[in-house]
């Protein structure tokens, strides 16, 4: 059988010399079984990687099977970290393959766990988790090579502690969201009504309440706190609409609250439409009296929905909807719907309710296809950006392995005829980064026994001599000059166990000694009888922060967001949509100014940032 | 009662994809019928990354077994398949991926094809021809499928390094994608704009007649308007023609600004560089209006033809101007005010069209055919596209080995060490060494270790004869660059390495639906890939 392995081995050998042996002694990770990560196993695989772990959350799509080919139709459904497993074991059956069908969030893949690869691939589909991989990697001191891809547009970073920039050295685009008012009161853009359907009606009816939607900039609430208190009333009277779904006339009470009852009040708002087309009520009414009563024919997706369509898909679709609710709730009490671009009743109530409301407020109406893309994120994906992605991933994962990082480049790939592909060197860190720009600390202690007070004291000030002047954040801030309500908590209650961080962050006024983020990472060690609770470390030295005042968004590391963001990045539409929130106010004493998009030419790519095609 | 506007699964399948080339790219893969000769790992990644989009059928030929050495290299071959078939293999497997393609496969030699059933060829839609095919096979194909418009693509991957090269005749691309088809009229507004322009912003000027926030609101477009007609009154009716003029009208600008922070008039200066240009149509449209196939339409002509000509008629008759978009720009400004502009600039577009669609209903019916031959939507997807129309002649293999090479773009680069020519040379001795008449077996430069270096000297020869075929005087020291691709190429000892067969899969196959679905721009007509230093160049050989 040896021959037959040289057989196999062959090509690889000859090209990669020895380095062939040093993959396949090489255990390395896998976060993401999607596009670009069934095509990077499939690479791993055949490369001769020795041992590979997948992780991935996520569950197989119809939708999926145009490009991730690992998966066939009868593994809808089914967890893609596992089928990824089965299907790509058959390709080499040297290779060891370990499965996660989990959230690389979870605690059990702490820093130890990172630090037993020698390289990490990033597959992945959102920010927030790639964020939380960069930081373990960091953490671990493991290489991780990122990449990301959008339609024909793909991109491959690596990532080396000290070495390279970390993924969070830039700004990343922030997701997108809408004042309030804008989307409740006066939208302008299709994506506002469809924001307005997804997040705020279909969620009153069916869902949970609109205050979580993440599509929500509360930031401006305060300026316009009458129009707020009026809408958090409107959103009262719906919510006891709902206690009558089911009735026969539910239908007809949404749809003259939402449409008619509610629009009459903001057109009362005279100030309001000083200078533009006040809004148009609908008659449930007149609109029902309409020459059909029910669909006949099928209206097709791709084409914009007359209005006495959109009518009868909103009052089938809320039909279907309300029987599913129904059920549900027979079967568990306060069972929830919740909207799925994938799920036709949702995207059928969502596309009519939006396009309803689009005509209320004079705005183009959309089409079906349209709509789904806007309200589920949509990013146009293929095989073929993921395959040049994938293999590029692995070229740079060769020159990791090699130990020549700096040969390693940035690849960006691009649909265009003439370049293709562009490659750059890497870039070292930012030395202003909040998230490797910082000093690290192992911990080790008794996390039950341990509060937040004795750590200040014994080691910030007694081993690193710290100012009073600190702040520490562990998702959230837990302590400051000012906040010292924990200084008796226990870490352990302060929610940091075993693989937490904490941040600590000189806040003295010195530039000249003010000192970089210190990392501390806690190991959870019972320390017996001994009266001491924790391992007071030996002192090292912090160094100076460079003069850069810190960016205080890139500090939370495990942030709230879940934004799918596919790694392609564009500054200047993060620049761009802070423009917008700032100009989106609903200022009563002003007329609100807008900042409009050709609505036909909006393209949703992610949460992220919208292009115009 | 039936579910309104459910897509089917096939079309929920495809959603990703739809979203970029639209049901009518998906209809024109759909009808595909690709031809791959060889199942090598590069050509049977190409066929993964067409199969899974839903490309209608594709045709393997390769008489190859199976060997320890494809099972390193090929993810659609398994432990079971060693010793049998390649091409039966490969297409079983492929044919798993998506069960609305068609796979076939054909046991035997490409050379055999092109003896006995040469007439076969003209069933696909696209040549796909990877391996080890010696250069006399890939110009008698050429010389069969070029005639006929059959593009064929020449795949070449050994190691790190792949080369790809597409033999496209006549490809006309109305659906480039451009970035943007924004087109203001500033210099030459219609009408309806004019009037508009009157209407909102004459007084821009006066802080009697304007509020402060009326003027902090003017969208830029109106904004340009105005003060290029203040600017002609003082320059004989010109607008600023050169860069100092530009600038000195972003200072007049400046000086209407009421206040520093007046966005839309910060969005009207960094507009009169990119939107200061005066109308001309750019020179692919020009080139394709000019050309003889505009000119003298026959009942034969295509619609792209039809439809060329009757804009070329219809800018002939609008002062050399194409019709409108219509699209218009991101900008501060009121809602209201925003959207009469936005419908100002639709309206017109609408009206351009209406006279397109009647030209060319007359054109049909002058050439003895059916006005509504074409439709309306296929003449407003053009006009949209007027400025950014594209057509490719590409160049025959014939053209590039025989009859007009194409010397001077080797020669050019020859000089640069880091030039990613020396690998296409490098891979031009690979071919010429296993096209060699005593290289029966076809072996790969490379494939027996102790020879390793004889391999080398014998592909640096192979370069050399090239350049002095081709008149380019060349050195050791220009060849240093060829000489260490030589030394890589023949390394791989002839073979492929997955992750780049997988990439030039992923890259070829990109290129195929470019030229199926005649959208976006394909490569025009060699890219040379190094993965060592991750990247790509184009030539036009």
């Amino acid at each position: 059988m040896t021959r037959v392995s040289t057989g196999r081995d062959k090509f690889a050998q000859r090209s990669l010399g020895g380095l062939h042996r040093t993959i396949k002694q090489s255990k390395c990770l896998m976060v993401g079984a999607g596009g670009i990560g069934c095509e990077l196993l499939k690479n791993l695989v055949l490369t001769g990687f020795g041992e590979i772990h997948i992780v991935d959350l996520d569950t197989i799509d119809l939708s999926n099977l145009n490009r991730q080919f690992l998966f066939g139709r009868q593994h809808i459904k089914k967890s893609k970290a596992l089928v990824a497993k089965e299907t790509a074991s058959k390709f080499n059956p040297k290779v060891k393959l370990t499965a996660h069908h989990a959230n690389i969030k979870d605690p059990n893949f702490n820093v130890e766990w990172f630090r037993s690869f020698k390289i990490v691939f990033n597959a992945l589909d959102n920010l927030d988790a790639r964020r939380h991989v960069n930081k373990m990697c960091l953490a671990a001191d493991v290489p991780l090579v990122e990449s990301g891809t959008t339609g024909f547009n793909g991109q491959v970073q690596v990532i080396s502690r000290t070495v390279t920039e970390c993924y969070d050295c830039t700004t990343k685009p922030v997701p997108k969201s809408f004042p309030v008012c804008t989307i409740r009161s006066t939208p302008s853009q299709p994506i506002h009504c469809i924001v307005w359907a997804k997040s705020y009606l279909f969620n009153e009816l069916f869902g949970a309440s609109e205050d979580e939607a993440p599509e929500f900039d509360h930031s401006e609430d305060t300026e316009n706190a009458q129009e707020i208190k009026n809408l958090r009333q409107e959103a009262q009277e719906l919510k006891r609409i709902r206690e009558t779904l089911g009735q026969s006339e539910f239908a007809r009470n949404i749809f003259e609250k939402v449409f008619s009852k509610d629009i009459i009040r903001l057109t009362d708002m005279k100030d309001m439409w000083k200078t533009r087309k006040p809004p148009t009520p609908l008659s449930f009414e007149s609109m029902s009296s309409g020459s059909q009563t029910s669909l006949g024919s099928t209206p097709s997706d791709q084409k914009v929905w007359t209005s006495e369509e959109n009518f009868l898909v909103f009052c089938d679709s809320l039909d279907r909807l309300s029987k599913r609710a129904l059920d549900l709730r027979s079967a568990e009490e306060g069972a929830l719907l919740s909207f799925d671009k994938d799920d036709e009743d949702t995207l059928d109530f969502v596309a009519a309710s939006a396009n309803l409301r689009s005509q209320i407020f004079g705005i183009d109406c959309q089409s079906k296809f349209d709509i789904k893309q806007m309200a589920g994120n949509i990013i146009p994906a293929i095989a073929t950006t993921n395959a040049i992605t994938a293999g590029l991933c692995v070229m740079q994962a060769f020159k990791v392995l090699k130990q020549q990082i700096s040969d390693a480049r940035m690849v960006f790939l691009s649909m265009s005829g003439d370049r293709g592909l562009t490659t750059e060197p890497l870039r070292t860190p930012n030395p202003s980064c909040q998230v490797c720009g910082v000093a690290r600390l192992d911990f080790e202690c008794d996390t039950s026994r341990t509060q937040l007070g004795e750590f200040i004291d014994g080691v910030l000030q007694g081993v690193f001599e710290y100012s009073p002047s600190i702040s520490l954040l562990h998702e959230k801030l837990i302590y400051d000059e000012d906040y010292d309500d924990n200084l008796d908590v226990s870490f352990q209650s302060l929610g940091i166990t075993d693989g937490s961080f904490l941040t600590v962050i000189d806040e003295s006024d010195d530039d000249q000694s003010r000192r970089v983020n210190l990392i501390v990472q806690f190991k959870d060690r019972p320390q017996g009888d001994s009266e001491m609770s924790f391992v007071t470390p030996t002192r090292f030295e912090i160094p100076v922060k460079p003069a850069q005042p810190p960016s205080l968004d890139s500090l939370v590391l495990s942030g709230k967001d879940s934004s799918r963001n596919n790694g392609i990045h564009a500054n200047s539409e993060v620049e761009q949509s802070r423009k917008r929130k700032a100009d989106d106010s609903l200022d009563s004493n002003q007329e609100p100014s807008k900042k409009v998009k050709a609505a036909e030419e909006i393209i949703v790519i992610d949460d992220g940032y919208i292009e115009i095609d | 009662m039936s579910v309104p506007g459910a897509p089917t699964a096939k079309e929920k399948k495809y959603d990703r994809q739809l979203r970029l080339w639209g049901a009518g790219g998906q209809e024109a893969l759909e009808t595909a019928h690709i031809l791959l000769i060889n199942a090598t790992a590069a050509g049977t990644e190409t066929l993964k990354n067409l199969v899974l989009p839903g490309i209608g059928r594709f045709t393997i030929v390769d008489n190859a077994a199976v060997t320890d050495e494809d099972l390193g290299t090929n993810f659609f071959l398994d432990d079971n398949s060693i010793g049998l078939s390649r091409a039966q293999k490969t297409c079983e497997l492929l044919c798993e991926l998506n069960p609305e393609v068609q796979g076939h496969f054909i046991n035997d030699t490409i050379e055999n094809i092109l003896k006995s059933a040469p007439e076969k060829l003209k069933d696909f839609t696209i040549v796909i021809a990877t391996g080890d095919i010696p250069t006399a096979t890939l110009l008698s194909l050429d010389s069969i499928l070029y005639p006929l418009g059959i593009p064929i693509f020449a795949v070449r991957c050994v190691g790190f390094t792949m080369t790809c090269r597409l033999a496209l005749s006549e490809h006309p691309i109305v659906e480039t994608h451009p970035a943007s088809t924004v087109d203001l009229r500033l210099f030459n507004p219609f009408p309806e704009l004019a009037a508009l322009v009157d209407e909102k912003a004459s007084s821009m000027d006066d802080k009697e007649k304007m509020t402060t926030h009326e003027h902090g609101h003017l969208p830029y477009v109106l904004i340009l308007l105005q003060a290029l007609q203040e600017w002609r009154s003082t320059h004989d009716n010109n607008p600023p023609s050169n860069y100092s003029q530009k600038n000195e009208f972003k200072s007049l600008l400046r000086s209407k600004m009421w206040n520093a922070d007046e966005e839309n008039f910060e969005e009207a200066i960094a507009a009169v560089l990119p939107h200061f240009n005066v109308p001309s149509i750019p020179s692919d449209t020009k080139a394709i209006f000019q050309d003889e196939k505009c000119t003298n339409l026959t009942k034969e002509s295509t619609s792209f033809w039809i439809v060329a000509r009757a804009i070329k008629d219809f800018t002939e008759k609008n002062d050399g101007l194409l019709p409108l978009p219509g699209a218009l720009p991101d900008m501060k400004a009121e809602s209201k005010d925003y959207i009469r502009l936005q419908n100002t600039y639709k309206a017109k577009a609408r009206a351009d069209l209406a006279v397109v669609v009647g030209i060319v209903k007359d054109l049909l019916v002058g050439l003895g055919r059916g006005s509504g031959e074409i439709a309306e939507s296929e003449v407003e997807t053009f006009c949209k596209h007027a400025g950014y129309i594209k057509l490719i002649r590409g160049r025959s293999l014939n053209a590039e080995y025989e009859q007009s090479p194409r010397a001077q773009v080797i020669s050019s680069d020859l000089s640069d060490p880091t030039s990613l020519i020396h690998y296409y040379l490098g891979l031009r001795a690979y071919e010429a060494f296993i096209s060699d008449e005593g290289n029966t077996q076809r072996t790969a430069p490379g494939a027996e270790d102790p020879i390793v270096d004889t391999d080398a000297g014998k592909l640096n020869k192979h370069v050399t004869e090239l350049l002095d075929k081709l008149s380019i005087t060349h050195s050791p020291e220009l060849l240093e660059g060829t000489e260490k691709a030589i030394g890589e190429i023949v390394r791989a000892g002839g073979g492929e390495l997955h992750n780049i067969a997988s990439l030039t899969g992923g890259i070829v196959a990109q290129e195929v639906i470019k030229v199926i679905t005649k959208q976006y721009i394909t490569m025009n007509n060699t890219v040379v890939f190094d993965g060592i230093s991750s990247r790509s160049q184009v030539y036009q050989l």
